[in-house]
């Protein structure tokens, strides 16, 4: 009997705990989707009188889908922007914390270095270091070989490469919390594996594909999901734009209830892209059979 | 003998190739490390740069002589001073609020059993990938029917209840560490007749620091650099984001007209920049190395 309360007890303590966030949730998330997804269906107007909507049906989704070519360019670009970085960001936060990791001379100043874009990156520093040409690093149009690959058959490459050396900064700098995550997982690694490992001749390696990847599976999963969702809502990003200028625009297909229409268009394209990666990886599948 | 030399050959060629991986690690860190820094060097070096460097082609990234005209011109368009102090009133106030609110429920999840936990921690995942574009116009609407638009309540409301910038982040960080902490520490103090309240306030709160300076970190510098739904919300509120956003904003409209404009303004839009990330600046460099230490003890994973 008293065991029973004593149950009892605890998984009321577990609801008083948690009870500050439930009430948030349902405020501050559930509350919004739920009107944001109603708000897609109808054109949504602030008049004097308050909120006025009137029912569209799929009108705002068929509109934005087929005739806004505006925001089906920039969901284009940014999908693939997104497509393309967000391996190249985990790869590279995999690569830099394993450097940081290392047993090295001056590592509290390589960290503090390496950890300085998390600290100050923000949309508006983002945009005016991009406008004042602070990323300008390496002009594409004076390589030869880039050029050669523009005009010739190596087109798709030439694309990524191009990303790449334009977005540098961008790969580098949204990485930080990334190579942070890789960082503390890599503190947890096993050392005597490794020590076996060695003493049984495996070189460095087969060491990295044998113990170290597999054991930073569930941390890439993570960097995966965190790189999109960070790619996808970073201010700079034109379709964000898009959807908060339509929010106060005026006309048939602007306003409240089209600008809902654009996140939701947009949500399920970024949740889309984030399967892709999930199952391409296949670490989405091994996790479900845990 | 023979074996002995093949050990110390084995030996001196494992030496040889430890030797160039680490200068190859040296390079690879110091090579990225640079391109790193490289923008932040640039925008410090432009602000301190004359106007009449732009159209020098002499002048590249170092001024010709070092000058504080743009750091006058900002601190007569913008309040800097009123700026730093609203930024930290909203920034330090805010992620306080969401540091307690997600510490109560990453432990709640942590330490107690209870019929809905699955769902919870499943919906605290999912919250995490819904674009804030998503929700932003509902709570807008909801705020200004509240009357809190311009208001920062608009902000920390949803702080104090977990749901402030990437909270998920920090409820799962915080879900782990306490997971982390061995569970025969609450049954020592339990037999010695310690509430569970008691446990909270005594055993896990301070074993918690480190991660409570590690989630302070990045929500004061989420909510600091946050000026997309701060403008939205309370766009009066002179934070020093804000009040740049705006200035460099009435400047490109000018410079629209006139191409030469933009570039002339480069030194002054560096140097307002970097004013408003000396504040980041400094306060990192005070708890950089908790920052580093916490990391390592903290462990901030999403198992």
């Amino acid at each position: 009997m008293k065991k029973m309360s004593m149950k009892n007890r605890k998984a009321l303590f577990g609801y008083l705990f948690t009870l500050p966030w439930l009430l948030g949730f349902l405020a501050f998330t559930l509350y919004p989707l739920i009107y944001s997804f109603y708000m897609v269906f109808h054109k949504v107007q602030i008049g004097a009188d308050g909120i006025s909507a009137k029912f569209l049906g799929t009108g705002n989704l068929i509109y934005a889908l087929s005739l806004d070519f505006e925001f089906l360019d920039a969901i284009f670009e940014i999908g693939k922007y997104i497509l393309v970085l967000t391996p190249l960001i985990v790869i590279l936060a995999l690569i830099l914390a394993m450097l940081l990791n290392r047993k090295l001379w001056f590592r509290t100043v390589f960290r503090a270095i390496y950890f300085l874009p998390v600290i100050i990156i923000s949309g508006g520093l983002m945009s005016s270091l991009e406008k004042c040409g602070a990323f300008e690093i390496i002009d594409l149009t004076e390589n030869s070989i880039l050029r050669w690959m523009n005009y010739s058959d190596f087109h798709q490459i030439y694309f990524v490469i191009e990303l790449l050396l334009k977005n540098i900064f961008s790969v580098l700098w949204f990485s930080g919390v990334q190579i942070l995550i890789y960082l503390s997982g890599l503190q947890k690694l096993d050392q005597a594996a490794y020590e076996a490992a060695y003493i049984d001749g495996a070189s460095n390696w087969q060491v990295f594909w044998k113990l170290t990847f597999p054991a930073m599976k569930q941390f890439t999963t993570l960097n995966i999901v965190y790189t999109i969702v960070l790619l996808a809502t970073f201010p700079t990003s034109k379709v964000v734009t898009l959807i908060k200028q339509s929010m106060f625009g005026q006309g048939d297909f602007q306003g409240l209830g089209y600008s809902s229409a654009l996140s939701w268009i947009y949500f399920i394209v970024i949740i889309l892209i984030m399967f892709l990666f999930l199952a391409l990886t296949g670490i989405g599948r091994e996790r479900r059979k845990k | 003998m023979k074996i002995s030399r093949k050990i110390r050959h084995v030996t001196s060629k494992k030496v040889i190739k430890g030797r160039i991986i680490n200068i190859i690690s040296y390079a690879l860190l110091l090579i990225f490390g640079f391109v790193f820094i490289y923008p932040i060097v640039y925008m410090i070096l432009k602000s301190f740069m004359p106007q009449g460097d732009i159209f020098n082609p002499y002048v590249h990234l170092v001024p010709s002589r070092f000058v504080l005209d743009n750091y006058k011109l900002l601190f007569e368009k913008m309040n800097v001073f009123e700026g730093i102090g609203q930024s930290i009133l909203l920034t330090f106030t805010s992620a306080a609020l969401q540091v307690v609110s997600c510490g109560l429920m990453g432990y709640g999840l942590s330490r107690f059993d209870f019929k809905l936990k699955k769902l919870y921690i499943a919906l605290v995942v999912i919250s995490f990938v819904i674009p804030g574009q998503v929700l932003m116009i509902p709570s807008y609407l909801g705020y200004s029917e509240l009357g809190l638009i311009g208001s920062k309540l608009s902000f920390f409301l949803p702080a104090a209840f977990g749901q402030g910038l990437k909270s998920s982040i920090f409820i799962l960080i915080f879900y782990n560490f306490f997971n982390a902490i061995p569970r025969v520490l609450d049954e020592a103090a339990q037999i010695d007749g310690a509430s569970s309240l008691q446990i909270f306030l005594r055993v896990a709160i301070p074993l918690s620091i480190p991660a409570v300076i590690l989630t302070m970190i990045f929500s004061v510098v989420w909510y600091w650099n946050e000026s997309y739904l701060t403008t939205l919300y309370i766009g009066e509120a002179k934070t020093l984001p804000i009040q740049m956003a705006s200035v460099l904003s009435t400047m490109e409209n000018i410079a629209n007209k006139d191409p030469n404009a933009a570039r002339v303004n480069i030194p002054f839009k560096m140097a307002a920049n970097f004013v408003t990330i000396v504040p980041l600046l400094i306060f990192y460099s005070i708890l950089q190395k908790q920052f580093v230490e916490s990391v390592d003890r903290s462990g901030i994973t999403g198992e």
